[in-house]
């Protein structure tokens, strides 16, 4: 989104426009909900955070304050999200969700007797690029987030060091060696 | 960790943020390595937002941003009536409670009680009063036609102004 349309669109969603909210989702609901699958690896939980994620947005959105840097501002509240979601899920280690995908790519209500099996076109594209879910799960949770947050949200090292309060140098080389770690699972190349 | 210390990946985070910062060749190595690397993932990484979770996800965002605006004028509409109904209340209790006056809950109930008991004792001489009006109005609707009557007996057709046809014969 062009950043004259942004502010005017950030306008119209601090306002109160239902219209103003919608146009947010339409430009940065794809990536977010890209970034929230690649961090738990469950579309079910990637809808309901891209949810959430926007019902906080309704609620936050006063307090944001226009300068420009709207895409980091709202990758940080993703970000948040997903940390509390590892949190919940360390403190909890035990709870199953019916929509968490087995290793046959299968959520437990799918296997329950008389689910209805729904073939869905986009379902399956997507189950098609399950290596690479399976790839960043080889990687530490704090390596996985600065690379999906520098991908998907366009994030800066230095915006990178600010949100996991680390030093730039630091960030780096978390990135470096966790980019040559997915090549080398993922077979591609690696000088 | 790569084969730099911690200054050289700050200068070259830095230079990958887009500041102007002169690299060294192991530098530029790493920072190229990490572009190539980055340009191969944005290959792999984009997962498409299927059409019908963005479409379910707009009713939600649809469904609650509308009313909110909504609630906020119902909010402002209820605390300005609040605020009227109370300001009411404390201008009634200020000439309620005159110094000198009995105070309290008892003080009221009991004005009340004597403001009912009086209106009681004078509904006899309210009746009083209507018949007395009833009266007036009979003895000078009476009048009225007493002297409409002696109009009418002392009228004299002769005296009436002639009509125009009556001149000259003309009809």
């Amino acid at each position: 989104m062009e950043p004259k349309r942004l502010r005017a669109t950030i306008a119209s969603a601090q306002a109160g426009s239902a219209e103003g909210y919608q146009a947010l989702l339409e430009a940065y609901g794809p990536r977010l909900y890209g970034y929230f699958f690649r961090a738990t690896a469950s579309h079910h939980d990637a809808e309901d955070m891209l949810s959430e994620l926007m019902l906080r947005l309704i609620r936050q959105m006063k307090n944001y304050d226009d300068r420009g840097r709207f895409e980091p501002w709202l990758f940080r509240i993703a970000a948040n999200m997903v940390r509390d979601r590892i949190r919940r899920m360390k403190s909890n280690p035990g709870a199953v969700s019916l929509s968490a995908e087995s290793d046959s790519g299968q959520s437990l209500s799918d296997q329950l007797p008389g689910a209805v099996k729904v073939v869905d076109a986009e379902m399956l594209a997507a189950e098609s690029s399950q290596e690479i879910g399976v790839a960043l799960e080889k990687l530490d949770v704090t390596t996985r987030e600065m690379i999906l947050l520098r991908y998907f949200g366009e994030m800066s090292f230095k915006e990178l060091a600010d949100i996991f309060q680390c030093p730039l140098g630091t960030v780096l080389a978390r990135v470096h060696r966790g980019l040559r770690t997915l090549r080398q699972y993922m077979g591609g190349e690696v000088k | 960790m790569n084969a730099l210390n911690q200054e050289q990946n700050e200068r070259v985070a830095q230079w990958l943020d887009g500041r102007q910062t002169r690299l060294s060749a192991e530098e530029s190595a790493v920072a190229e390595q990490i572009r190539n690397d980055e340009r191969w993932l944005a290959g792999e990484l984009p997962e498409p937002a299927p059409a019908r979770v963005m479409g379910r996800v707009g009713r939600q965002v649809a469904a609650v941003a509308a009313p909110r605006r909504m609630s906020i004028l119902r909010l402002g509409a209820l605390t300005a009536a609040a605020a009227a109904a109370l300001l009411l209340a404390c201008v009634s209790l200020y000439f309620t409670f005159q110094p000198g006056s009995d105070a309290g809950l008892v003080g009221i109930i009991s004005d009340a009680a004597h403001t009912i008991d009086q209106s009681q004792a004078n509904q006899p001489s309210i009746a009083a009063q209507i018949e007395e009006l009833e009266k007036a109005t009979a003895r000078r609707t009476d009048r009225e036609l007493d002297e409409l009557n002696r109009e009418v007996d002392e009228y004299d057709v002769s005296e009436t102004t002639p009509l125009p046809f009556d001149e000259d014969g003309a009809g």
